[in-house]
């Protein structure tokens, strides 16, 4: 069990490693608290290189009577690069996750905290995904 | 509300000489220990961080690659204030033998150490991470302070075990007293002590019995290893009372780290608690990663039905369009409106985020009004480098 983040996966691949060594066969792996994804990988590129134009998102926010100050503008542009930044690093971990050839189940980040609805939410999941 | 953490006047002043940083795992308790032991170090101190379990690459950056069990210099810090960082990574077995090897007689240690009772105890006795790592802190006290007019280190960081039971050190004088005047020690160890003959009956009848269930192997071992610790025990209680003494004194502050997510705070609430119940000198409290958003004045409800609305209008101008020949410029002008309606989306889940950690940081601080506390931004990436540390001493200063 693991999340996409750098330490976690590492103690992971130490583990399974660990695991292994003395003969004890591994199921699968589950990766918890996945962030919904919100922007198309195209955006996340264009974010992370800082090419979305700023001239257009102040135009559309004016469309919808938002005062587009370069606060405002800037503000979504930096929240984007940050968050494209977060995904790459998501991507490199769950790249080292799938190297470990494991089936892979994957659950979503419950942002109300963990009661007993969040638990169905998980079990659902595991399930659709077809873990037995 | 409480005051505000100031960590520069901590961090710089000359009495204070050990930082400790307690909290759950997976808060940021190495991250944090690490940044204050640099900025303390670029300010000018001379500084050791003891670090328990760090990040691999958090680990590589201070020059740490094998567990070694003794300070290294942390190389491409800035000196010019004069300042110096030495840094090392916890060792907890190499820390129990050299415990073992300052209490007992050369040839005792050598029995304790090959036995392989203790082999198991040492390296996976639940809580001797805890004892180890004060135990070490307790044997830097000892080094920093050897030249007393030229201190070796101004100040030790540092970061605890990341564990429930982290506290578990304040125990220690304790625990260790319970464990080796318990019943069933005392069981074990008996054949080796008591000479009279109507307890070895009753005795023996134990040992064998015990023999049965446990192995003789195991259980003479277990024996020997007893009879053996018996001998250092005085030792170990001395130094045991010597590190509770060393952390309960002003030269010490306590810093207690949480993240804004229930549990982390639940926790953090408890070890405030249970410091201040011991009366240690707590400074105050981290609440580290709070989340921010960068477009403050746009709260996350408007940002969901401005999105609604770009993509009202965008639908409006398709339906419009549709058999026109602008295609061109009218897919032009949904492309980028998609794109701000993404920002959007994506600025409400964040701002949604962002308050969330607000309150359970507010309501955490306003828990305990004693307490100075200071806010650390969430870092987009993981902090893995000296730059990385830099700015989160910088953001734990308040800067």
């Amino acid at each position: 069990m693991t999340l996409l983040e750098e330490m976690p996966v590492q103690e992971t691949v130490d583990t399974i490693a660990d695991l292994r060594a003395v003969g004890i066969p591994i199921g699968g792996v589950i990766v918890n608290q996945l962030r919904e994804e919100i922007l198309t990988l195209d955006v996340l590129e264009a974010a992370s290189r800082a090419a979305i134009s700023r001239e257009d998102v102040a135009t559309d926010l004016s469309r919808v009577h938002l005062r587009a100050t370069d606060a405002l503008v800037d503000g979504l542009l930096a929240e984007a690069r940050d968050h494209a930044e977060r995904i790459a690093l998501e991507h490199d971990e769950a790249k080292i996750i799938a190297g470990l050839c494991r089936p892979t189940y994957r659950l979503p980040s419950l942002s109300e905290g963990v009661d007993v609805n969040g638990i169905h939410v998980m079990a659902e999941a595991l399930v659709a995904q077809g873990m037995a | 509300m409480g005051s505000v953490l100031d960590i520069d006047a901590l961090i710089g002043d000359p009495q204070t000489r050990i930082i400790v940083c307690c909290g759950a795992g997976g808060v940021g308790k190495t991250t944090t220990a690490a940044a204050l032991g640099l900025r303390a170090a670029e300010s000018g101190r001379r500084v050791v961080v003891l670090t328990i379990d760090p990040a691999r690459r958090l680990a590589q950056s201070l020059g740490l690659t094998t567990l070694n069990n003794t300070p290294r210099a942390v190389e491409d810090i800035n000196s010019t204030q004069g300042g110096s960082l030495d840094a090392m990574m916890l060792d907890m077995k190499r820390t129990f033998d050299e415990v073992v090897q300052a209490h007992a007689t050369p040839d005792k240690a050598e029995q304790i150490l090959a036995n392989p009772f203790y082999q198991a105890v040492s390296s996976s006795f639940a809580g001797t991470q805890e004892y180890m790592a004060m135990e070490k802190l307790g044997q830097l006290r000892l080094e920093a302070d050897h030249d007393p007019d030229n201190p070796r280190w101004e100040l030790i960081v540092v970061d605890t075990p990341p564990s429930r039971s982290a506290l578990d050190f304040l125990d220690a004088p304790k625990r260790l007293g319970s464990f080796l005047d318990g019943r069933f020690i005392r069981l074990l160890a008996a054949p080796a002590k008591v000479g009279g003959r109507v307890f070895s009956t009753g005795v023996n009848i134990v040992t064998t019995t015990l023999t049965k269930v446990l192995g003789s192997q195991m259980l003479s071992d277990v024996q020997t290893f007893v009879a053996a610790l018996d001998t250092m025990f005085g030792g170990f209680r001395m130094r045991a009372d010597h590190t509770y003494a060393l952390l309960s004194d002003r030269a010490t502050a306590f810093i207690v780290v949480a993240a804004p997510e229930r549990d982390a705070l639940r926790e953090a609430s408890f070890f405030v608690d249970r410091l201040n119940e011991e009366e240690m000198p707590l400074a105050g409290l981290v609440v580290n990663r709070v989340y921010r958003v960068s477009a403050s004045g746009l709260s996350a409800a408007r940002a969901v039905s401005a999105a609604e609305q770009l993509g009202d209008l965008e639908d409006t101008k398709t339906s419009s369009s549709s058999g026109g020949s602008s295609d061109v410029d009218s897919s032009g002008v949904s492309e980028h409106a998609a794109i701000t309606q993404g920002l959007l989306r994506l600025h409400a889940v964040q701002a949604e985020i962002a308050a969330r950690h607000q309150a359970l940081a507010k309501r955490f601080i306003a828990g305990h009004p004693d307490m100075p506390a200071v806010e650390v931004p969430a870092a987009s990436g993981d902090i893995h480098d000296l730059v990385g540390l830099r700015a989160v001493g910088d953001a734990l200063a308040g800067h």
